[in-house]
């Protein structure tokens, strides 16, 4: 498979495998805000594989609210309201991440890339704005990426 | 009432029997007090490793359910059939997500209790409560142990698998992949939300290290010795799987001759789009488990010596619960690097030759064995698998069978 072809492959793994690993599941989802609500409000989605599991996050912007979801493979860890002012700030991190990484997408894939057994995707979604999406391999951008997990779950966790 | 009620009969028994009897009963019962206790210790073998559970009183068949299935036959069935919490003597296994939401709870407590601390203090309180000496001390001796293992099993090939270099060279790479825990707290700086998360991976990082790090909700939801030495067992072997020593720029042929088989098997899934050690491709998840199991089966002897019945196949089915599926109808496990729940339980773990010795199935060498086990198969149901019924388990010195002249 070419690098192409493998990253179409790996972008359709996660439009089902974010919500359910097979598309006859997906009417099923608990949430999918980044593909639910294109276009109308503001939502984050990571996923990422860790080790044997696949873990996703979501915050959404539900009228005033700004609502938290942990999942690992299809089960709810956890579902908290998010302070707003917290959010707005992680929102900013996300945008100028996904942003950044949009402008590299177009630099050669490396070996490593179409290998990768850690591959995680990032949804963005914000009024008047087409949905923003990018993917890479956790072990090539350790840092980058891993403190914006970092940042997303704590905001989960330490929220009631 | 119910209190009433016993100090009522107690009283009746005293009154109603007489001296000798009396004497009698005193002496059973304290002979069967110290005899339960002597059953609850763990073995010898397995002090070292055993905690606050493992001490709690365990008659065999006791903490869980018996099988409704004969584990000669339906070894999947047997271990996935309970979906909550499996004892075995030294530890139990939980579902996944009760360890995770564990650790949630203690991270939560913390950022209720200090709401002016930052995400770093939270951490580092975090990784205080959940990463204690207990834990790492555990999980650093069933490394320790299972490295131990591997080394033996790799000593012990002759040399017609294996020469001595090649020996050397697998050993080192065992030894050089260490066991990393978050101490301090910094050396989990790129990947600290693994505090909540309940895997055990192993990492090359991209200026060569060899590593293995512990999510912290392992810590809950495994606390079974053999859950530990099966899953140490399959990260620690992909430091020497055929996808590692491949791109260390290795060759060994004995590798070559597994990998053959475990494909003939179908224990690796040959099919459209697989590139070897690339896409699609379960040959190094394939060769962790098999290697793995051998490691588990090493354990699962020692303590058969001493443990049967309930608590043997508990202490099984402890090692591999958590390959089962999901407990969720529209779930579909990720085959794309590991083979399915079904192939790696009932036929890269059930079909090893020990392990079917152990849970006293019949093997290649030997007929099935009046274990208390094969015993509890239900009535009616057609005997396990004779051998010739079973393919030959995959070894290093696997010879393809030619076909045509």
């Amino acid at each position: 498979m070419n690098p192409q072809s493998a990253r179409i492959a790996f972008a359709l793994m996660f439009l089902t495998a974010g919500c359910a690993s097979a598309p006859t599941a997906v009417t099923k989802c608990p949430t999918d805000p980044a593909v639910q609500k294109a276009g109308s409000e503001t939502s984050i989605e990571v996923s990422y594989f860790l080790g044997h599991s696949r873990r996703r996050f979501l915050l959404s912007a539900h009228d005033s609210q700004i609502l938290g979801e942990s999942y690992v493979d299809r089960a709810l860890l956890k579902k908290v309201t998010v302070d707003p002012a917290h959010f707005q700030s992680y929102l900013a991190k996300i945008s100028d991440y996904v942003d950044q990484k949009r402008n590299l997408a177009s630099a050669p894939t490396t070996q490593a890339e179409r290998e990768c057994r850690a591959p995680f995707k990032i949804a963005l979604q914000q009024p008047g704005h087409e949905l923003r999406t990018v993917e890479g391999c956790r072990q090539d951008e350790p840092s980058s990426f891993n403190r914006l997990v970092d940042e997303g779950e704590f905001l989960i966790y330490s929220s009631k | 009432m119910h209190l009433f009620r016993y100090l009522y009969l107690r009283r009746s028994v005293f009154f109603t029997i007489g001296g000798s009897t009396l004497l009698a009963w005193i002496v059973l019962t304290a002979w069967t007090i110290f005899h339960n206790h002597q059953l609850s210790q763990p073995s010898r073998n397995f002090a070292a490793i055993s905690d606050a559970t493992a001490k709690a009183r365990f008659p065999a068949g006791v903490a869980s359910p018996a099988p409704i299935e004969d584990p000669c036959r339906h070894l999947y069935r047997t271990v996935c059939s309970n979906t909550g919490v499996t004892r075995d003597p030294t530890g139990l296994v939980r579902p996944d997500i009760d360890g995770e939401k564990m650790a949630i709870k203690i991270y939560e407590d913390i950022t209720r209790q200090h709401p002016d601390w930052s995400s770093d203090q939270i951490n580092e309180e975090v990784v205080k409560q959940i990463y204690t000496p207990a834990h790492i001390d555990r999980i650093e001796s069933a490394h320790h142990w299972v490295r131990n293992a591997m080394e033996k099993i790799i000593d012990s090939q002759p040399d017609s698998v294996f020469n001595a270099a090649e020996k050397a060279t697998l050993k080192a790479r065992l030894d050089r992949t260490e066991i990393q825990v978050p101490i301090p707290v910094s050396a989990y700086e790129d990947e600290s939300y693994l505090f909540t998360k309940n895997d055990i991976f192993y990492e090359r990082t991209l200026d060569g290290r060899t590593r293995l790090r512990i999510g912290g909700a392992y810590f809950f939801t495994a606390r079974s010795w053999f859950n530990q030495v099966f899953t140490l067992g399959h990260e620690l072997a992909h430091s020497i799987d055929p996808c590692e020593i491949r791109s260390a720029h290795l060759s060994i042929p004995a590798y070559d001759r597994l990998a053959a088989c475990l494909m003939d098997q179908g224990l690796v899934d040959v099919r459209r789009g697989r590139s070897e050690c690339g896409e699609k491709d379960q040959l190094s998840e394939t060769f962790a488990d098999w290697f793995a199991v051998q490691v588990t089966a090493e354990a699962l002897r020692g303590f058969s010596l001493e443990f049967q019945g309930q608590a043997l196949l508990n202490a099984t089915t402890n090692a591999v619960r958590d390959l089962c599926e999901q407990n969720d109808p529209d779930y579909v496990e990720d085959t794309e690097f590991h083979p399915s729940p079904r192939v790696r339980i009932n036929r890269i773990f059930g079909r090893n030759p020990e392990i079917r010795e152990i849970l006293g199935c019949a093997t290649d060498s030997s007929p099935p064995t009046a274990s208390p086990l094969t015993l509890r198969a239900p009535a009616g149901a057609p005997p396990s698998p004779v051998p010739s019924q079973l393919k030959p388990y995959c070894t290093f010195n696997y010879q393809p069978q030619r076909s045509g002249i």
